[in-house]
């Protein structure tokens, strides 16, 4: 399915004085990824670290998102093996509790929250805005480095102990617990400023650097998801970043604003850690929708079915997700009244959520629905994260949150929501744009193959959980009563299932890197623009500055008045 | 590596190969750094939000520790924190007049202002640590009574943070200082010195409200 | 979605060069820090004054955001600069609203529901002023001598905290009263209270 890309004659004329230097063809020019290196090894090493493209610091990001990836998930195989048994067999519970912590601490702060918007958005954001890197590439270089110093101080907390406080840091555990807790709390107060300057960043370029003839109703959706998603980044994080340094300030000379015996208040940093945490959940999952808007568009050549709708329910999600953080503290000692005023607030979530998955199926119904590898992982989000999201309902009620808080159905909701929506629409997304990315095309049938072991490992671990939470398992429980052995050995074997299909992802992946056959410019027949320029891209993304023309879903087979006829 | 523009005679130099033009560029950076105000207000917000919890749940101790606090030197301050606001803002103008001199004796005042900030502060801290006065643990002062431990453990976290960002605002403007005098700001592309100023009057804006909070109302 | 004219998003609307620049004469900075002086004397004399509790604290806000928007309008060029930037401003100061009434609709509830849940931390003052009064007066009566979210429906539980105060000996004379753990609870963390 080759497209041309669209020839816009007349409005680059149009457009202002900057179209110098049409050197012709794109093939003229090395491609972002090898550009300085010609001068040997050492400069060529030099050039990434220094970068400031966009593209090679979303890869860069992407390769460290990925080992820490690799890290987390090692880290649940082995503590998944322990749970196979009711008995403590494999582990002490002191490391099991520094296990969890582990998983949970690195898969939030440094695998999920830049997943999806630091790797893939990095490289995406600015090519499909026809802008030629992002409004700060300095402060982008900044934040792949202050990402890198929040991980080393993770990691310096981990190999200094480990730290079992769960990811929430939550008081007065964290504060009296021994160990480099408050290593760990610079960690992650110093990642929350990476995020923080990678949402500003993509706030600005969306606003500023759009191309011409892109209006705000004519950027991709993964564009306004990212942008919601930036906005939460800028306001929420700082918030997180204030309480862990009061948590931290407690540890290292007892301030006591969280301290009961000095009148401080416990709760009161769970309404701080909350207040962003809660929203954190949406930057996890907002790109995740954008994404898939994307496919679901391109793979089944139709135009989006409620473009305006999905736009805007993706900022509606980030704005109502900073009015919902107490449905987390319902048992934590808040007032009643705080719970049933939030728990009412919850349900608004289901709203705009709701929408959207109305839209991806209305899209792909009458569409000429392409089952390849994208479409495959399309299709496994929409299946698991109804599930997530409807399971969500059962939480957001409180009287039901009260018998389900601590148990494994919490533990499968938010794997459902977050794993699948930001893990399996990430790996879809890869595949998506992987052609533009390396240049190199994957094998299709492995890519299916994989998608496939993956969609049914996810569904082995996870599922039995929901069955367990709600027969009482509690969570964070290294030894448990035998009941509950058979459910977690499924959820045991089909992590090691979800496991290998990740490796065997990996692997193919890995092998296209390197002999794939090359991609075309436009391996799907995507209209957005970054699908205009080079594969891979050259080092300043486009000759000329691309002119937005049309819809980012006005695809030519289904829009007559483009003229280009029918495939 | 501006190829795209290397040719067109009105674009200044120094306009990044990414930017269509200069107005862009500038727009840019003002807008960034209103949107890096805007998480520096959520990171105070925490405290302040912190304030009014205990300020709600202990009003008696919050009116007993307000008398601690010397409210001249916390005037002082703030109208020394207004002049700077004032020098800084002359010292964007000076930048906009294209007036080295202006800029330079404005963003030197700022400075002077700034210092003088924090002399002020180090007297009222050095006095506190020796009644014995310090941030909620170690609190060793006899002569008051409630949860003044609480209280001054926000009185530390809100000024101290603050402090730190007046400090940082020294670092910015000498920098500042040091490139005017090297000739820069002079061609139109003063949005450092605008970013700097915008940062300042945001560290203004937080002691306005911190002034009253801490050591008027009672 | 037809073709829109041409224009870059935010080059072209400011084409003409110097837009943006908007230099305000020096006597307008003067005067706004005439007003930002005044306003700063207002407020340390008013509060001489000695004006009784929440009019104090209403007064003196009032004063303190008329003095950030004479910063914010002028000094921060909100008044001539892209009006965006006002939106990013005003957008910052209304989620600081949600955080807050958020955050203090918890606090000012705690007892709104459910009469046994409070407050923490009780003074040394309010117990010496409770016991007082209920020396001579029913429970009833004396309810409002209890400090803010602390309507125990049991007043032995007040009494209840003479017993603790030993065990708080050393810190005692600056009135730190015994927190009432037991109410927050501590889920999803191994709480060692």
């Amino acid at each position: 399915m080759m497209l041309d890309t669209p020839e816009t004659p007349e409005n680059a004329e149009d457009a202002p004085a900057e179209e110098h230097g049409d050197h012709g063809h794109h093939a003229d020019e090395p491609s972002y990824l090898v550009y300085g290196k010609e001068k040997g090894f050492a400069s060529f090493l030099k050039s990434w670290l220094i970068t400031v493209d966009h593209k090679r610091i979303g890869i860069m990001y992407l390769i460290s998102v990925l080992l820490f990836f690799a890290v987390a998930g090692f880290t649940a195989i082995y503590f998944r093996w322990e749970l196979m048994t009711a008995a403590p067999d494999v582990m002490s519970g002191d490391t099991y509790n520094k296990a969890f912590t582990l998983h949970g601490g690195i898969m939030v702060f440094l695998v999920i929250i830049p997943l999806t918007p630091a790797a893939l958005g990095n490289f995406v954001l600015p090519l499909m805005l026809g802008a030629k890197d992002v409004a700060f590439p300095k402060l982008n270089l900044a934040s792949l480095y202050v990402y890198w110093a929040g991980a080393a101080l993770l990691v310096y907390a981990v190999l200094g102990g480990g730290f079992d406080t769960g990811w929430t840091f939550y008081t007065p555990y964290s504060t009296t617990a021994q160990g480099p807790i408050t290593w760990a709390l610079l960690g992650a107060f110093t990642l929350g400023f990476s995020s923080i300057f990678t949402g500003l960043n993509f706030i600005v370029t969306i606003h500023k650097m759009r191309a011409p003839g892109m209006g705000f109703f004519r950027m991709p959706l993964m564009l306004w998801a990212l942008y919601a998603t930036a906005l939460t980044q800028l306001l929420a994080t700082p918030v997180l970043a204030i309480t862990l340094l009061l948590v931290a300030m407690e540890r290292i000379m007892g301030i006591g604003i969280f301290n009961p015996d000095l009148g401080g208040d416990p709760v009161l940093m769970q309404h701080f850690f909350w207040f962003y945490s809660h929203p954190a959940v949406y930057i996890m999952i907002l790109p995740a929708f954008g994404i898939i808007s994307e496919l679901v568009a391109v793979h089944s050549r139709k135009r989006i079915f409620g473009y305006g709708a999905i736009a805007l329910s993706s900022v509606s999600i980030a704005l109502i997700g900073f009015l919902v953080w107490g449905h987390h503290m319902f048992v934590s000692g808040q007032s009643e009244l705080s719970g049933v005023v939030f728990s009412f607030l919850t349900f608004f979530v289901a709203v705009p959520t709701a929408i959207k998955i109305f839209s991806w199926t209305g899209t792909m119904w009458g569409g000429s629905v392409r089952f390849n590898t994208p479409m495959l992982y399309t299709l496994s989000f929409l299946f698991l994260f109804l599930i997530g999201g409807l399971t969500g309902l059962f939480l957001s009620t409180m009287a039901t949150d009260v018998h389900l808080h601590d148990t494994y159905f919490v533990v499968a909701h938010f794997h459902y929501v977050m794993a699948s929506g930001a893990v399996i629409s990430f790996l879809g997304g890869l595949h998506h744009w992987w052609p533009k990315m390396f240049g190199t095309m994957y094998n299709e049938t492995l890519g299916k193959i994989g998608a496939i072991i993956i969609f049914l490992g996810f569904n082995l671990t996870f599922f039995p959980q929901f069955v367990a939470g709600s027969r009482g398992m509690p969570r964070r429980y290294h030894e448990y009563v035998s009941e509950f052995e058979g459910m977690q050995y499924m959820s045991s074997i089909g992590s090691f299932v979800l496991a290998f299909g990740l490796v065997f992802v990996l692997c193919y992946l890995l092998h296209a890197l390197f002999k794939g056959k090359p991609a075309p410019d436009n391996p799907w027949g995507g209209v957005t623009l970054e699908w205009e320029t080079a594969t891979p891209p050259i080092e300043h993304n486009f000759h000329h500055t691309p002119v937005c023309v049309r819809g980012p879903y006005d695809f030519p087979e289904i829009d007559e008045s483009l003229g280009n006829g029918h495939h | 590596m501006a190829h795209a523009h290397a040719d067109d005679p009105n674009r200044p130099e120094w306009v990044a190969h990414f930017f269509h033009s200069k107005e862009q560029q500038l727009s840019a950076a003002k807008f960034g750094m209103w949107l890096f105000l805007a998480q520096e207000v959520l990171f105070f917000s925490g405290l302040f939000c912190a304030y009014v919890a205990f300020r709600w749940m202990y009003p008696e101790t919050w009116l007993s520790g307000a008398d601690q606090l010397n409210k001249w030197m916390g005037g002082l301050n703030t109208l020394i924190l207004i002049a700077s606001s004032f020098t800084m803002a002359l010292a964007v103008r000076g930048a906009q007049t294209k007036s080295p001199t202006a800029l330079k004796v404005n963003l030197l005042l700022t400075i002077l202002f700034a210092g003088g900030f924090c002399v002020v502060k180090y007297f009222e801290y050095s006095h506190k640590f020796h009644l014995g006065i310090f941030p909620a643990d170690h609190y060793a002062y006899e002569g008051s009574t409630g949860l003044m431990p609480i209280f001054f453990a926000i009185y530390y976290c809100l000024t101290g943070l603050h402090m730190i960002h007046v400090v940082i605002g020294i670092g910015f403007l000498s920098w500042l200082l040091f490139k005017t005098q090297k000739g820069r700001f002079m061609d139109g592309n003063y949005a450092y010195v605008e970013n700097v100023g915008l940062y300042w009057h945001l560290v203004d804006l937080i002691w306005i409200f911190l002034f009253p909070l801490l050591y008027l109302v009672k | 979605m037809n073709r829109n004219p041409v224009h870059h998003s935010a080059g072209a609307a400011h084409a003409d060069g110097e837009h943006h620049e908007h230099i305000a004469p020096l006597s307008m900075y003067l005067g706004v820090f005439g007003a930002l002086a005044v306003l700063t004397v207002v407020t340390v004399g008013v509060s001489e004054l000695g004006i009784p509790q929440p009019y104090s604290l209403i007064l003196a806000m009032i004063v303190a955001t008329m003095k950030a928007s004479l910063v914010v309008t002028f000094f921060m060029h909100l008044l001539w600069d892209d009006r965006l930037n006002s939106v990013v401003f005003l957008g910052t100061v209304i989620f600081v609203a949600i955080f807050f009434a958020l955050t203090m609709t918890d606090l000012l509830s705690r007892d709104f529901l459910n009469p046994e849940m409070g407050n923490y931390v009780m003074l040394e003052e309010d117990k010496a002023r409770w016991n007082e009064c209920m020396e001579t007066k029913t429970y009833d009566e004396c309810r409002d001598k209890l400090p803010r979210g602390w309507s125990q429906a049991n007043p032995d539980a007040v009494d209840g905290h003479h017993g603790a105060e030993g065990d708080h000996g050393a810190e005692g004379d600056h009135g730190k009263a015994e927190g009432d753990h037991g109410k927050a609870d501590d889920h999803g963390t191994k709480s060692d209270h």
